[in-house]
Formats: C-alpha cells, sequence, structure tokens
C-alpha cells in the first residue's frame, strides 16, 4: 500500500522541495500545511504514516503542533524538518516523540533516505 | 543542487524572499515604536528563519551567513537578553537593505558578493552580547532530559524477558555529513528506551555534546523485542548501517572494532551509567519564550489562499481580452448597422399589401374592355401584350411573397442574433472585469515601504515627521504599482527635504515641530487618485519665476501675465531646481520631469497645489488599468480620434457667434468660464497632403452649418474646448501603444483598431491641453511683437 505522508511547512519552496522527494520515493503526498494549526487539523483528516514538520511557523509552531498531533493519536508519526540552531527545541521534539528529524537546508538524498526508511516499517 | 534544478526555484525564491522583506521592515518599524512586543520579535525571527532556510537551499551562502547572525539577534531579543536600541536598529534595517540587493542580484543572475562588514558589525554584537551561543546550554539542556535509564531502571535489566536473556549491542554508524549527530544519537536512545532498557551507550549520553565527532555509536540493551525491531528503530536519517550482537554483559570488552570509543569511557566499564541530576538548571534557555499561542488575527488573515502566477501570462490574457472586446466592438456595430434595415417591419408588411392588392387587381385588368375607340389600331396587340402581363402577375406575386417569408426568417434570425450579441457583451464585459481583477492588488504594501523612506530621511535630516498612510486598501493595475515606486519616492523624499521647513522655522510660523505628510490614495469613478500632501513651506512662486526667468524659460514680461499656479507649473521643466543647496537627498533638479513623464506613461496626470507657508499638495490621478480604456470617439478631418471619456468634461454645441476673442485667443464661455476653443490643428502640424483626399466636404460647408460640436476636455484643473466634426458615440478601446508599433507622437497616447477594422488615434488631454496653451501663447506672443 503507498505510504501517504502530510507536509508542514511554512515555506512553499520547502514544501515543494519535500514533495518531490516524496513522489521521487513513491509516497502519496495527501496534503500541506503551512502552519501548525492547518497542520493538527490536516492530521486529523488524513492519518497519514509520516508528518514531516517545521519548527518555526506562525500560528502554532511544529513543537506545540507536535505535541497535539501526538496527544490526539500517540503513534503518530513525525519527522521534524529544523534549522541547525534549533537545537533544545529539537530534543523537546525528541522528547515529544518525534521519530526523526532533519537539518535544513535539507538534503534530497536525506529526504529520500527518510522517506525510504519510514516506507519499510509496516 | 544542480543548476537546472536550481534555476527552477529562483523565482520562487525571489519573490518569496522580497515579499518577506517587505513584511519584516513593515515589523521592523512597529517594534521601533515597541521594542519589546513579543508578538513582532517572534514575527521578524520567524521571517527572518525562513529567509535563512530558502537561501541556505538555494546554497546562496553570503544570504545565510547573515540572516543566520541576524537570527541570533532576534533570538537574543526575543529572550530578552538584549534590548532593541537604535543602533541595532540601524544595523538591523542594514542587513535588510544588503538582503534586498542581494535578492536583486539573484534575479538578475548576477554572483552574490557578501559583506564582511556587515557580518563583522553583526558579529560584534554578538561578542558584545550577554548571552553565550545559545547552542551550548541547549545542549546540556538536553542531557538533563534525556530518556537514559536512571537508576531504578538498572536494576531490573535481569528482569526484563529477552529472547535472549544476554546483552544485545547495537553499533550505529553515522554518515559523516549529518548535522547534529549528537541529536541524532540522543533520538536513538530516546526511539530505543521506549522499547528497551538501555544500559550504557557510548560515548555516553552526557559525553555526546562534548564529542568532537561522532562516528559511531554504541548501545547496550535489553529489551523483549526482536532484532529487527530494534534495528529499525535505530535506523533514522543519517544512519549508514547498524551492527547488532548478542553480548554477555555490557561491557566494552568486545568492542575493539570500534575505533572511536573515547579513551575515558574505557575506564567505566562494568559501570552503569551514574543517575542523571538536573544540574543544568543554570542553563539559560531562551527559546522557550514563545508563547504557544502566538497566533494573531492579523496572521490568520494572512492565510488567505493565493496561487502566484507569471504576470506575463495575465498580460496575454488581456491582450486577449482585448482583441476580444475589439471583435465584440465590430459586431455590435454590424448589428446596429443591420438593424435599420430590418428595424421597420412595417417594411414587410408593407410589400405584403402590395402583393394582396397586385394579386387583387391582376384579374380585374384583365376583364374590362375599358380601352378608348381612338386607339384601335394597337389595342390588339396591346392587350395581348397587357394581358400577356397580366397574366404573369399572380405568378411574379407569389414568388416575391415567398421571397418575403425568406426575408421574415431572416429578420427573426437577426432579431436573435441581437439578442446573442447581447448576451455576448455581457459576458465579454464580464470575462473583461474578470481579467482587469486579477491584476489589481492594493496599494498598501506600496504605501508601507514608504514608512522606511521617511523614517530615513527624517533621521538623516534631522526633521520630525508624522506620516499618515490612508486608503491603502484601494486597488490598482499590478503594473502601476510597481511603476509607481520611484516617482512617488521622488515625491516623498522632496516633499520632506524641501516641503517641510526646519523645527525652528516651523515653530517661528506656530507650526506643530513635526511635519505632516500624508500619502493618501482613493478611487474616483474610473480613477485612482493618490495625494501626497504635506504642511510644510509650499512652492516659493516669486524663487520659481526667477529661476524660470534666469533659465529663459520665459520673458519677464510672460511672467507678469502668469499667474501663481502657472509658475508654479515650472517645477515640472526638465532639470528645473530651485533648491540653494543641493543636498544628498534631492534638489538636484532631476526628478519632478520625470516623475511626469513616468506617470504619463502611465495615462495618469499630476498636478501640484500650493499655498505658500501652508503645504504642498501633489496629486496624480490613473487610470484603472492600461490596457483598455473607455473612449469617446469622435471624427475630425483627419479621421477618427479617441478622448478617454475621463478626461471628456461635457459636450456642447456652439455658434459661430458664441466665439469671442479673448487675449487674442478664440474662447467659448461655458457657464460663466472662458476656456481657449482649440482646432486639432492647434494641437498637432499636420501633414496636408496626405488628408486633402480625405477631405470630402469643406470646412466652410461645415461651419456654415448650425451649431458645431465641442468636447470640453479637461485634464485636471485644466480644460479646453476641442472642436470636432461629429461625434461618434462612446466605446471601449484597446490601446496599443504607438511608440511599440510606430512612433512616439507628443500628444496622443496611443492608438486603437476599431470594429470597422479603421485605426483610431487616443488624445492624451494632458500633453493635448499644453500643447495647445503652449502653441497659442507662442502665436499671441509672436503676434503681440509682429504688432510693435
Amino acid at each position: 500500500m503507498t505510504k501517504r505522508v502530510l507536509i508542514v511547512d511554512d515555506a512553499l519552496i520547502m514544501r515543494m522541495r519535500i514533495r518531490e522527494a516524496a513522489v521521487e520515493a513513491g509516497w502519496e503526498v495527501v496534503a500541506e500545511a503551512a502552519d501548525g494549526l492547518q497542520a493538527v487539523e490536516l492530521f486529523r483528516m488524513h492519518r497519514p504514516d509520516l508528518v514531516t514538520m517545521d519548527i518555526v511557523m506562525p500560528n502554532k509552531d511544529g513543537v506545540e503542533a507536535l505535541r497535539s498531533i501526538r496527544s490526539e493519536e500517540p503513534a503518530a508519526r513525525v519527522c521534524m524538518v529544523s534549522a541547525v540552531n534549533q537545537q533544545s527545541k529539537l530534543s523537546e521534539c525528541i522528547r515529544l516523540g518525534a521519530i526523526d528529524f532533519l537539518i535544513k537546508p535539507v538534503d534530497k538524498n536525506q529526504l529520500l533516505s527518510l522517506f525510504e526508511k519510514q516506507g519499510r516499517l509496516p | 543542487m544542480p543548476s537546472d534544478e536550481m534555476a527552477e526555484y529562483i523565482q520562487m525564491f525571489v519573490d518569496e524572499t522580497s515579499e518577506q522583506l517587505d513584511d519584516l521592515v513593515e515589523v521592523l518599524l512597529v517594534l521601533e515604536n515597541e521594542p519589546e512586543s513579543t508578538e513582532q520579535l517572534t514575527e521578524s525571527f520567524r521571517l527572518v528563519h525562513s529567509i535563512k532556510g530558502a537561501s541556505a537551499m538555494m546554497g546562496l551562502d553570503s544570504i545565510t551567513l547573515l540572516t543566520h547572525h541576524l537570527e541570533n539577534h532576534f533570538e537574543h531579543l526575543r529572550s530578552g537578553a538584549r534590548k532593541l536600541d537604535k543602533t541595532l536598529m540601524n544595523l538591523i534595517l542594514k542587513c535588510v537593505d544588503f538582503l534586498r540587493n542581494a535578492v536583486e542580484m539573484v534575479r538578475e543572475g548576477r554572483p552574490l558578493v557578501s559583506n564582511p562588514e556587515l557580518i563583522e558589525q553583526l558579529a560584534g554584537f554578538d561578542a558584545s552580547s550577554p548571552i553565550s551561543n545559545p547552542s551550548e546550554p541547549a545542549a546540556s539542556k538536553v542531557a538533563s532530559q534525556s530518556p537514559i535509564v536512571s537508576d531504578e531502571q538498572v536494576v531490573a535489566p535481569n528482569d526484563t524477558p529477552g529472547e535472549n536473556s544476554g546483552y544485545r549491542r547495537l553499533v550505529i554508524y553515522f554518515d559523516k555529513s549529518i548535522e547534529l549527530p549528537e541529536l541524532k544519537a540522543e533520538l536513538i536512545l530516546a526511539r530505543l528506551s521506549d522499547i528497551a532498557v538501555i544500559h550504557r551507550s557510548s560515548p555516553d549520553i552526557d559525553e555526546l555534546g562534548a564529542v568532537a565527532e561522532l562516528g559511531t555509536l554504541q548501545i547496550w540493551l535489553t529489551s523483549n523485542q526482536e532484532d529487527e525491531t530494534l534495528q529499525s528503530a535505530a535506523d533514522i536519517v543519517g544512519v549508514d548501517f547498524i551492527e547488532l550482537d548478542h553480548v554477555s554483559s555490557c561491557s566494552s570488552e568486545d568492542t575493539d572494532a570500534v575505533e572511536s570509543i573515547p579513551t575515558n569511557s574505557v575506564a567505566e566499564i562494568g559501570s552503569p551509567t551514574p543517575p542523571v541530576t538536573t544540574t543544568t538548571s543554570d542553563a539559560i534557555e531562551p527559546v522557550e519564550l514563545r508563547p504557544a499561542a502566538s497566533e494573531t488575527k492579523e496572521l490568520a488573515v494572512k492565510g488567505t489562499e493565493t496561487l502566484r502566477v507569471d504576470i506575463q501570462r495575465l498580460d496575454r490574457l488581456m491582450n486577449l481580452t482585448g482583441e476580444l472586446v475589439v471583435h465584440r466592438a465590430r459586431l455590435v456595430q454590424l448589428a446596429s448597422q443591420m438593424n435599420e434595415t430590418f428595424k421597420k417591419s412595417g417594411l414587410l408588411s408593407q410589400l405584403r399589401d402590395l402583393c394582396d392588392l397586385l394579386r387583387d387587381s391582376a384579374p380585374a385588368t384583365q376583364a374590362p374592355n375599358a380601352v378608348g375607340g381612338n386607339e384601335d389600331i394597337d389595342v390588339e396587340s396591346c392587350e395581348s401584350d397587357t394581358t400577356e402581363r397580366h397574366s404573369k402577375v399572380p405568378s411574379i406575386v407569389s414568388a416575391i411573397e415567398e421571397q418575403l417569408q425568406t426575408l421574415e426568417q431572416g429578420r427573426r434570425s437577426f432579431m436573435q442574433m441581437k439578442e446573442a450579441i447581447d448576451q455576448f457583451s455581457q459576458v465579454s464585459d464580464g470575462l473583461q472585469r474578470g481579467v482587469l481583477d486579477t491584476r489589481m492588488v492594493p496599494i498598501g504594501p506600496l504605501f508601507s515601504r514608504f514608512k522606511r523612506t521617511v523614517r530615513d530621511i527624517s533621521s538623516e535630516l534631522g526633521k520630525k515627521v508624522h506620516f499618515v498612510i490612508r486608503g491603502e486598501k484601494t486597488e490598482l493595475d499590478k503594473r502601476m504599482i510597481d511603476e509607481l515606486g520611484d516617482p512617488l519616492v521622488h515625491l516623498v523624499r522632496n516633499a520632506i527635504d524641501h516641503g517641510l521647513e526646519p523645527e525652528s522655522v516651523r515653530l517661528e510660523r506656530s507650526k506643530p515641530e513635526a511635519g505632516t505628510l500624508i500619502l493618501e490614495a482613493a478611487h474616483s469613478g474610473n480613477q485612482v487618485q493618490i495625494t501626497i500632501s504635506d504642511d510644510g513651506g509650499g512652492i516659493n512662486t516669486d524663487k520659481v519665476k526667477r529661476r524660470a526667468i534666469e533659465r529663459g524659460l520665459i520673458t519677464p514680461l510672460e511672467a507678469e501675465s502668469m499667474s501663481d499656479h502657472e509658475i508654479a507649473q515650472f517645477i515640472w521643466a526638465p532639470g528645473f531646481s530651485t533648491a540653494d543647496v543641493v543636498s544628498d537627498i534631492s534638489g538636484r533638479g532631476v526628478g519632478m520631469d520625470i516623475v511626469k513623464t513616468r506617470i504619463h506613461e502611465l495615462n495618469g496626470t499630476i498636478e501640484v497645489a500650493s499655498e505658500l507657508n501652508k503645504g504642498t499638495k501633489f496629486i496624480i490621478r490613473l487610470p484603472l488599468t492600461l490596457a483598455i480604456i473607455r473612449s469617446l470617439l469622435f471624427q475630425l478631418q483627419q479621421g477618427i480620434f479617441a478622448a478617454p471619456i475621463e478626461n471628456v468634461r461635457e459636450i456642447v454645441s456652439i455658434r459661430d457667434r458664441d466665439i469671442v476673442t479673448v487675449h487674442g485667443r478664440d474662447s467659448i464661455e461655458i457657464r460663466g468660464e472662458f476656456l481657449p476653443l482649440v482646432r486639432i490643428e492647434d494641437i498637432f502640424d499636420w501633414h496636408e497632403m496626405e488628408y486633402s483626399s480625405v477631405i470630402d466636404s469643406s470646412e466652410e460647408a461645415d461651419s456654415s452649418r448650425e451649431g458645431r460640436s465641442v468636447l470640453i476636455l479637461s485634464s485636471g484643473a485644466k480644460s479646453m474646448g476641442l472642436l470636432v466634426r461629429e461625434l461618434k458615440g462612446s466605446q471601449h478601446i484597446v490601446v496599443k501603444s504607438l511608440e511599440e508599433n510606430f512612433v512616439p507622437i507628443r500628444g496622443l497616447a496611443g492608438a486603437s483598431i476599431l470594429g470597422d477594422g479603421s485605426v483610431c488615434l487616443l488624445l492624451d488631454v494632458a500633453s493635448c491641453v499644453e500643447l495647445a496653451r503652449q502653441r497659442l501663447r507662442e502665436k499671441t506672443f509672436r503676434r503681440s511683437i509682429a504688432n510693435t
């Protein structure tokens, strides 16, 4: 079965990059969100296999969105996408149960690797 | 990123970043007044962060580097560790300028240059910052809350039922190029701790931050999970491969294969990880200050769904719509011509009546012998002839009746077609409006940019300026907004530099010490009016007059007869400046004429109204769009012309005796106001040869007619009457540039193709009025010289 991903990032260009890699890896992009509020709502709607989550976003940041999503669905798989100087936020995300993280600028190979590794899981 | 892939994203990057920079400036200006607004600080941080992210992805290192430093500053500001003061603000604004410039260079495909000076200044601020690099305390904090086992958990390793009662050791090999491997290690430990009990790791979780280069991570754990599950839990992005083996104890006896184990961990062989204490409470955590519910109304509004479209596509659509409008006009015209033919259904019924009459009378003419006897000779032949002819009548009549039926059908079809054309017109109107709408953008962002300009200029000149923006929701064609920037900057600069007096002078004149500058946009009819007004010194007309005479623009004699308003118009003359000192900001005399030219290029007008010591007001009037103009068409001797309907104040009919001479010029009185009466020859020089054949009736015959149509054309405050031969009604015309297709002609705004395929010239009323005045003045001047 095709794996489904929700892409969350406030920058269109990032969303496009991630989408491209996801499609190349054979994933289906169920939705894209540009802020945390949208992310939670779209997660609720689609229950994707994976969420890629930006951290610094308007309305609700990635950490809070992760918190909401994980409290609603403890099995949710969320991969954070973050800038290099956000370590403290990232460790908080790790505590909150993020399954992986990528550091911006995100290399396409890393994105492909993420989808490939997550795709292997049942 | 490969170069072709890069090119694909450049446009998007440039657009997005420019917008973000605009937003950033907006936020910064708010911050200048409320330097501690968490909301604004968070927003500016977010913007800088986004720009950094995007530029890093594009490989634009100099932008990334700068934004990285900027971001640090905002991080400190947000955490309250530093206050936003003027010096820092100026530095930040300088960075914004640099970024804007850099983005522009990216757009043009030029190589980026970095600005080490700025970076150094930023870094200098960094060093003096009371906070150390935020990543360090963050790393130690990570350790404090990491999911590594505490004492209690260690007690129970043997209780954990496993498929193998012994320990398992995972060796995780990291990709050398990944960033933050220590966090990756932390993540792996966190994930494994959900499904296993971790007894030990090497390097130790506490040392992760200190390890310079993390190549491998060893973990000793016990778990009841399958090997595979453990492996996949550790297999995250950045992990090259994982080794898993079963060991008897969690010692590193069999770790010889792994080179990168720090030597100090060897000393701890066999000892479980000491309990973790929360000793890092003194670490400062600047990032946490951001409120979770930072949603503001403003941010929510920005979430409307939009689509970015290449403006060229819209232009193409606009052109096509233009063509459609032309064809529609043609159809409407044809229909109205045919209407004349078909309108009178009376004709058909009359013909039918005639047919009936003929049929009735045909047999009657055959019967009687009413012919006089005197003409017996010819009666036979004549009678047989008429009889023969008369016998044909019924067949002719029925043939005609058949034709009439076809004609009647045609008439009905035409009526239907007329209806269809009406509907088509409506749809075409709707389409035209729709296409125009897609190009309409609010003027707000353009105006907001001036907040920065005003701030810079006023602080440079040491003048206090109260800047007011009104009507920022007014919408205007996107292209016009783009073109308006430069002229407006000029006017704003001029207003602050020349318009507003220095504080001391203002106080002397009992004005508030802060000058007021108002930038305002509003719709008026089919136009948008932009006003820039200040409460400064106004235009010193004496000075302008002097300068104009000095420069030989007018003679002292002429100057005497000119009103203040007329004199003020010399500010539009090329190279004209009354500034005593040329400042950095304005006064070089380049500008006002260029401003005027630019506005004219947009089919707009600009006027100045000024009152000494009260202030100056510039009024710019622009059409809503450039491409389609509703115009009044009229026939002149030389062909058909059009004038934008906005410029036609009224149409009057005059007789020859209504024409009076005022100051040697032909004028007419319209409701108490004397307006110059102009013929098209007074505006343009015509090559008479070309038109001699066109003249069908002589001008004399024309003028002898009772009543001649005069268009009262006005541009701004100036009006004139233009004698026309015949009015052709109003129409939407699609303006084609003369400059692109032919040569630019002063006084003509463009040309258009009419429904019947003929070309019509569109008058640029503002310059026509000016040309006429100029030429008439020359004429009267020459005449007055000849008389003396």
